[in-house]
């Protein structure tokens, strides 16, 4: 093996960086070649000092960062990772400043909502007039009431489907005038308007009033077979 | 009987591996289930061999303080990517060349538009931080030149054959263990060894030639 050779070998000759058949080729050039030999040495003391280099001890503040970062991580692994884990990081911050930011109103706040509802059922029913109770013996006290169905005359109709008589009162409660709204054909039967005029001469109304005093009024009665219906 | 005591050496170190292997196995384990003695584990059998390895690649004392971060960052969230293919050593110094490596790379575009909060004189050079040896002072100031001047020549070497040449001659890893590391084909970590060391020996060839004798030649009073 020539100089030119060996010296490509010889960065590989200061450890196992030949083959067996190579490094046995190295040493034999060696004994020969003074050169080379020198070459190899340089190699040798280049290796010894790369290796002598001292193992360099990480600054404390490093360690300190190291440890750090190692809790956060570990802290970071044990709420999981992926979106859930992304949410249940996300949420505890997001608790805490909303706790912050709630917690010196939740007293006002609960406070000011109790005495909302207290007030608002205290005084809110003092709004509305009271829903007159029927069959009873007061006296509405409001501005207008309207004629109150008392009973039917003691007379049977003719007409067997349901119809609607719309009747005028006087003072008294008693009947004035009636009408028979709609267009049918019995409605011009003189037969059946006598039996309905009968009936509604013997029919007891109370009168509508007006701040208290009975007065005139009119009343719509639904008549049916089976009873009757009455809309003020 | 030297064989049989070489024999004997070769089991204690098959022995002794299979025993980090298993370690490593169950720090890994202790890593995914996020076990607080797995994160103490690693961060003492690491965090001086990487900032060593680090150091040697990125020679910013600093700049290595924050590659040293951004490794043990990866390795803490890539854990569960290791699949055991390599050793787990093998799988952290990979982390830690290539952090370094990136670290350059992004070094090389940036550092000219950086300005340092401390002034020149207040840097902390990673020299400060080595133990004292209990030399002599002359010694130990000999030693001191001589790392420098090779730190600085190993330094001035690519990113590519300082890697290789850290990795084989200061970590004193196997070839196979380089080419694992690297990613790269068994004769190429070979080949940029050599042309790593040739680089070296020849910004060495006179800074590290031996001392000439001191030579005492009498001479006579006239």
């Amino acid at each position: 093996m020539d100089c030119y050779r060996v010296r490509r070998f010889l960065a590989g000759y200061c450890d196992d960086g030949l083959s067996s058949d190579e490094r046995q080729a190295v040493r034999l050039h060696l004994t020969r070649c003074r050169n080379c030999a020198s070459l190899s040495q340089q190699y040798v003391r280049e290796r010894a000092a790369l290796r002598a280099l001292p193992a360099l001890t990480p600054p404390e503040q490093l360690l300190t960062s190291l440890r750090i970062l190692a809790s956060r991580e570990r802290a970071r692994r044990q709420l999981g990772v992926g979106m859930a884990g992304w949410m249940a990081r996300w949420a505890v911050p997001v608790r805490v400043r909303m706790e912050a930011l709630m917690r010196p109103l939740a007293l006002p706040v609960a406070g000011g909502l109790l005495s909302a509802v207290v007030l608002f059922g205290l005084v809110v029913p003092n709004f509305f007039a009271p829903h007159p109770v029927s069959n009873s013996a007061d006296v509405p006290t409001v501005l207008s009431s309207e004629p109150n169905f008392v009973g039917l005359g003691p007379f049977g109709f003719t007409v067997e489907e349901p119809f609607a008589v719309d009747v005028k009162l006087d003072s008294q409660g008693r009947f004035v005038d009636y009408s028979l709204p709609g267009s049918q054909a019995w409605t011009k039967d003189p037969e059946v308007r006598r039996s309905i005029e009968n009936a509604l001469l013997f029919t007891r109304i109370s009168p509508g009033t007006t701040f208290g005093q009975p007065a005139s009024s009119s009343i719509r009665i639904i008549i049916r077979r089976s009873y009757i219906d009455v809309r003020g | 009987m030297a064989d049989e005591l070489m024999d004997f050496r070769a089991v204690l170190a098959l022995e002794a591996e299979d025993a980090l292997l298993d370690q490593d196995r169950r720090l890994v384990e202790g890593l995914r289930h996020g076990a607080e003695w797995a994160y103490e584990g690693l961060l003492e059998r690491f965090q001086q061999p990487v900032f060593n390895l680090v150091s040697r690649l990125v020679w910013e004392a600093d700049d290595a303080c924050d590659v040293v971060q951004e490794v043990f960052l990866k390795i803490f969230r890539k854990i569960g990517s290791f699949r055991g293919d390599s050793s787990f050593k093998t799988w952290v110094y990979r982390i830690a060349v290539n952090e370094a490596h990136n670290h350059s790379r992004w070094s090389g575009r940036h550092r000219g538009h950086e300005v340092g909060l401390e002034g020149e004189g207040e840097a902390r050079d990673y020299r400060e931080t080595l133990p004292a040896s209990g030399c002599s002072p002359y010694e130990y100031a000999l030693d001191q030149e001589r790392h420098r001047l090779v730190g600085e020549a190993l330094a001035e070497l690519s990113p590519a054959f300082r890697s290789a040449v850290v990795l084989r001659d200061v970590e004193d890893l196997s070839y196979e263990d380089i080419a694992e590391i690297l990613r790269l084909p068994l004769g190429t970590v070979k080949s940029r060894i050599l042309r790593g060391r040739e680089a070296l020996r020849r910004k060495l060839e006179k800074r590290l030639e031996p001392e000439p004798e001191l030579q005492l030649r009498p001479q006579l009073v006239e």
